[in-house]
């Protein structure tokens, strides 16, 4: 269940879909539709550039700046795309922010919508049947299977990408940060924070 | 479509299960999946909401027993194939056996690798003014579209309210019906669907409804309002309806029903003479040999509405055939 979607009925499938898929590859590029440099590219900018530390650094900014908070909250598109690590990013990027009366949290029930911009590719569970179907009806189970208890009276308010909009969360920060730097509260940001099923990590948890 | 694909508010899948310090890909083939979706989707063969709706056609067998990235490899391969760029027989022999033909926009190189691992703009000029304002209730439509939507089951018939207008996009539902991009507006509302979210235990050993929020943004036509839909499902006992209101079968029927409730608001017409003219046309279609279970209401409806704006000059005939198929 770990590494898929399901458990997989029989060892021989994953070296079927390794034979299956080079052979896609080789049809395409013997017929001249894709250059093989170009698919190795894209996925070592997945490996090594796209990813959950994009969005740490921009919740860390938020957390130290508060005008940068404000636009971010106002047209996230807009703020991240002035970073100058980041660059731009897609449209419609949406920024939530939690407080001590609201948690949100994002889903994609039809597919898998996610803020790749800015946390990378989603994780399996992101992905998994248990989550989608789950995280619009009983989101504080769902919290419970990531080890989160909130306060009763907190609303949860579930984000359902269901349209070219996604959404990145904004946690609040964590108490006992006073004069930390952002590449400090950067260590501080997990990619499950940043989607909702997470808080961030206490000072004392940070490596 | 109603598919397995639509999953939102489903029992029965267990627990979500993370995977501390996962890996981007856990096989090396799923890298290559990935890569490859991206590189072919920028052929520009097809639009995103094409290939999303691929893997909604996958069964439902299939579906549930693939993983992620292997619904991808076969969403691929479909879309691949009905596009004419390869074939069966090169997928069993696993090389090319005819030269390729000349994709859209040339073979995808090392310098289009930037402009796919960025999100596509769906964004568009709004083409017109806003249906709703922000605060207005809205319940989303009971439609069951034969084909690709992006409203999910769970939401249909309920009401939310409108926190945000988000300007304009490309409607997936029409570009995937081959209707155009329809760039429709969209709003965000939220909602509290009954019998989601859990029930706790308060501290007097009280049951407590506490109800999740559910944030949809989505196009504006996928709403009604829904004082004035109750009002016409009061008025006419004929509509199909369900316990949260009017049901339809297909998108257009969906289309015809605010049509007529807003001539209505106009003035055009009562609801009294609405029923009688809708039970004329329908018994016109019986003597037709319409078998009238139902299914063809709306059929019966759409006659009604064309009938009542011709005969009360809002438009001519001809105007409206015009549009009869938009």
């Amino acid at each position: 269940m770990a590494a898929h979607d399901h458990d997989h009925q029989h060892g021989s499938n994953l070296s079927d879909m390794d034979l299956r898929v080079r052979a896609l590859e080789t049809i395409l590029v013997e017929k001249g539709y894709v250059e093989t440099a170009a698919l190795d590219r894209i996925i070592e900018l997945y490996e090594t550039k796209i990813g959950q530390h994009i969005g740490a650094q921009v919740i860390a900014k938020a957390w130290s700046d508060p005008s940068f908070r404000q636009s971010l909250l106002e047209d996230a598109t807009k703020a991240v795309s002035t970073l100058a690590q980041v660059g731009r990013v897609g449209e419609h990027l949406v920024a939530v922010e939690n407080t001590p009366q609201v948690h949100n949290m994002v889903v994609c029930t039809l597919c898998s919508c996610y803020p790749t911009d800015v946390l990378g590719l989603p994780p399996v569970w992101y992905k998994s049947f248990a989550y989608r179907s789950r995280a619009v009806k009983e989101p504080r189970a769902v919290l419970a299977d990531f080890g989160v208890a909130l306060p009763a009276e907190t609303e949860i308010r579930v984000w359902d990408s269901t349209a070219e909009t996604r959404f990145l969360v904004v946690p609040m920060r964590p108490a006992e940060t006073d004069g930390w730097s952002e590449a400090q509260l950067a260590t501080l940001v997990t990619r499950d924070c940043m989607i909702g099923t997470a808080l961030p990590k206490k000072p004392s948890e940070a490596a | 479509m109603d598919g397995v694909h639509d999953m939102g508010g489903m029992d029965g899948f267990g627990k979500v299960a993370s995977e501390p310090n996962e890996p981007v890909f856990h096989e090396r083939w799923e890298g290559r999946v990935l890569a490859i979706s991206r590189a072919i989707s920028a052929l520009r063969l097809w639009t995103i909401d094409m290939s999303r709706y691929g893997i909604e056609l996958l069964s439902p067998s299939v579906y549930l027993a693939s993983s992620y990235y292997e619904r991808w490899f076969l969403r691929n391969v479909r879309l691949l194939t009905e596009g004419g760029l390869i074939e069966a027989d090169e997928i069993a022999a696993g090389h090319a056996l005819r030269s390729g033909k000349e994709p859209g926009r040339g073979k995808f190189t090392l310098a289009d690798v930037e402009r796919v691992v960025r999100r596509g703009s769906y964004g568009r000029p709004v083409p017109a003014p806003a249906r709703f304002k922000i605060g207005d209730h809205v319940r989303a439509k009971n439609i069951h579209p034969r084909t690709h939507t992006r409203l999910p089951r769970y939401a249909r018939g309920h009401v939310g309210v409108v926190e945000r207008l988000h300007g304009a996009h490309v409607f997936p539902d029409s570009v995937v019906a081959g209707k155009g991009e329809d760039r429709s507006g969209f709003i965000r509302c939220a909602s509290t669907p009954k019998n989601f979210g859990e029930r706790m235990r308060t501290r007097r050993s009280k049951f407590l409804s506490k109800r999740a929020s559910l944030i949809w943004t989505m196009p504006e036509n996928s709403f009604i309002e829904p004082e004035a839909a109750r009002r016409a499902t009061v008025a006419i006992p004929s509509i199909p309806r369900d316990a949260n209101g009017p049901i339809f079968c297909e998108p257009w029927e969906a289309h015809a029903f605010p049509m007529a409730i807003a001539l209505y608001d106009r003035g055009l017409f009562t609801w009294f003479e609405w029923a009688a003219k809708v039970a004329e046309e329908i018994k016109k279609a019986r003597a037709n040999g319409d078998p009238n279970t139902g299914e063809t209401y709306y059929r019966h409806w759409l006659a009604t509405l064309e009938r009542i704006v011709a005969e009360k000059g809002v438009t001519t005939p001809q105007n409206l055939a015009q549009h009869h198929d938009a």
